[in-house]
């Protein structure tokens, strides 16, 4: 499986209930009403059913390798879902997955997933909450179970819905729990397009209202989608491609990009007269909350080798001022690009980043080898003792110092 | 009648176009387009050619490629990269270039993982290694493919002659690795170039 970010767009998640689907229509901040409370339990056979086959994958998801194991930051994850729907939520499983694609999902039975690949990118509180709240929109107002039943009601599509939910339900570990979850997806989007439109729609008026009632800046939901497209735009504008937001069609549950993004920004003037209260975006807060992992993030993105997407990222992030982390980031893109003229790029980045007193050790490793390169061996040398004074049980002490005794 | 005929027999027609796998026994031989030549102490399977691999790769198998597999590549040269890529792939393993310092051969290695949807990649160890008759580089490490199923690898690299020479062995972590880490070193350690 091509795991890629250009396929954010076009979905991955669990259950029709998948951030990267989008909404067919305007926005509208209606008064919508949680269809579950606490000790909410399946109604019917339909909906045991569905329970089942996503139980079967929640198994996968918690003992997968792919999980993140930080729980302060889960912890401020559920915390952000509280705030947003105003209560403890007992009835929600919050699991933070190493997975650098963005997307988050949310599952009927109340498992909501998280993507270290979303939270590289979001750049405060409320971006976070627009995206958490837009999935607790599909559990709240029970989507998924509506668009199974919808599905159910079509018999030509009952055999391939049935054993899209045998393999989810009888699955024995070829494959994954993302290959399971998205056999399901795929079998709900392909069959009822324009129900989940309606779906994803309901799910952005839910998810911005409660970040209303929350006290959290509206704007930022579609600050997250002009973050999005102006990234991929990026990519795309490197590669010599063309810009592709991949939501015309016939199949997909969601609108243009920019069609959304603009229809959330108007909701949230909307909201803004409406309430005239104040609001916060939380920066603080979530770079307190991201801080310790911040490194790891960004190097989940900067190592896909996708390099005006990650320009654009750690630019971006550098608009609050440049860190010895970002700049060895950045260093790292033109390593790894290894265009011409690349080396001389990444060799200036990584000399900025050593200069700068957060600089992590594997920059002077990097400094080391681009000194190296140029012929500059001394100076070459001197970064990687560095290197191994900061890191000496670094991983590849053994090749660095193989380097230094030649 | 005659459709009948050649109905049953197509399924013996389709049976041939399909790429078979072919025994390779114990004893000197050469590997990756006869780039270079290895002594295995016993019997591997050659895995079918495909169009995921580039002309220059040769990959070995003991118990099915999804449990264990050795890859030869023998000779890449400069500008060229150690998978099959498209030029504006949004995802690009780095195309190798001679002056690529062991950190980069090492970045070449972990990249063209994560390109295949690979997030959790750690690298264990990077070392000097004796191979094809002088110094390269060895890349231990480990990773979690979305299926749950941990692998493990051992790859050695060298650049000889502005060319790029690799054997990886890439298993199962529970088991089949460590089964074939033996063997794995008697093929490093016997690897030589073609006269």
């Amino acid at each position: 499986m091509k795991g890629s970010r250009r396929h954010f767009l076009i979905g991955g998640g669990a259950c029709a209930a998948c951030l990267s689907s989008m909404a067919g229509a305007r926005v509208l901040p209606t008064n919508l009403e949680s269809l579950v409370d606490t000790n909410y339990e399946p109604l019917d056979a339909d909906e045991r059913g569905m329970w089942q086959s996503c139980e079967r994958i929640e198994e996968m998801i918690r003992t997968s390798p792919q999980r993140f194991d930080a729980p302060a930051l889960h912890d401020y994850t559920r915390g952000v879902v509280e705030r947003l729907v105003g209560r403890e939520t007992p009835d929600l499983r919050i699991y933070l997955m190493r997975d650098s694609m963005f997307n988050a999902s949310m599952y009927p039975t109340g498992m909501m997933i998280v993507n270290t690949g979303f939270m590289a990118r979001v750049r405060n509180e409320a971006q976070y909450a627009a995206v958490l709240g837009h999935e607790a929109g599909h559990f709240f107002r029970k989507h998924s179970i509506a668009g199974y039943r919808s599905i159910r009601r079509k018999s030509s599509t009952m055999a391939f819905i049935g054993a899209a939910a045998n393999a989810a339900a009888g699955y024995s570990g070829q494959g994954s729990w993302i290959d399971a979850a998205n056999v399901i997806n795929q079998a709900l989007v392909l069959s009822v397009f324009q129900f989940s439109r309606a779906h994803e729609a309901e799910a952005d008026a839910y998810g911005i209202q409660l970040m209303s009632r929350a006290g959290y800046s509206t704007t930022a939901a579609s600050q997250v989608w002009s973050q999005l497209i102006a990234e991929r735009k990026a990519s795309a504008k490197q590669r010599g491609a063309k810009y592709n937001d991949r939501s015309e069609s016939a199949f997909s549950t969601h609108p243009p990009s920019e069609d959304r993004m603009q229809d959330l920004a108007d909701t949230a003037d909307h909201l803004t007269t409406v309430s005239g209260a104040a609001s916060a975006d939380g920066r603080d807060e979530w770079l307190a909350a991201i801080q310790p992992h911040r490194a790891m993030l960004l190097e989940e993105q900067i190592k896909l080798n996708d390099p005006g997407a990650s320009l654009y990222l750690v630019e971006s992030l550098a608009q609050d001022g440049w860190t010895g982390v970002l700049r060895y980031n950045e260093g790292e893109i033109y390593r790894l690009r290894n265009a011409a003229g690349d080396d001389v790029k990444a060799a200036d980045a990584f000399a900025a980043s050593t200069a700068l007193p957060d600089a992590p050790a594997e920059a002077w490793r990097a400094h080391g080898f681009a000194l190296l390169k140029a012929g500059k061996t001394p100076e070459g040398r001197e970064a990687l003792n560095q290197y191994l004074t900061m890191k000496p049980d670094a991983r590849d002490a053994g090749i660095v110092r193989y380097t230094l005794n030649q | 009648m005659k459709a009948r005929i050649l109905f049953a027999l197509m399924p013996m027609f389709l049976a041939g176009c399909i790429p078979t796998y072919t025994l390779k026994k114990a004893g000197p031989t050469t590997v990756a387009n006869g780039a270079f030549t290895v002594q295995p102490s016993s019997a591997w399977n050659v895995v079918p050619k495909d169009v995921s691999r580039t002309q220059w790769e040769e990959v070995w198998t003991q118990n099915g490629p999804l449990l264990d597999t050795v890859a030869f590549l023998g000779g890449l040269p400069e500008g060229k990269a150690v998978v099959v890529q498209k030029k504006k792939e949004e995802q690009r393993v780095p195309l190798f270039r001679a002056n690529m310092s062991p950190e980069d051969l090492a970045s070449m290695v972990e990249a063209s993982y994560r390109i295949r949807g690979v997030t959790v990649f750690n690298v264990e160890s990077v070392d000097p290694v004796e191979f094809l008759g002088g110094q390269g580089i060895r890349v231990r490490f480990n990773y979690a493919p979305s299926n749950g199923i941990t692998k493990k690898g051992d790859c050695v690299l060298r650049v000889i002659d502005k060319k790029l020479y690799v054997m990886k062995l890439e298993g199962v972590s529970s088991h089949y690795f460590n089964a074939v880490v033996p063997e794995f070193d008697l093929l490093v350690s016997t690897a030589a170039l073609q006269k």
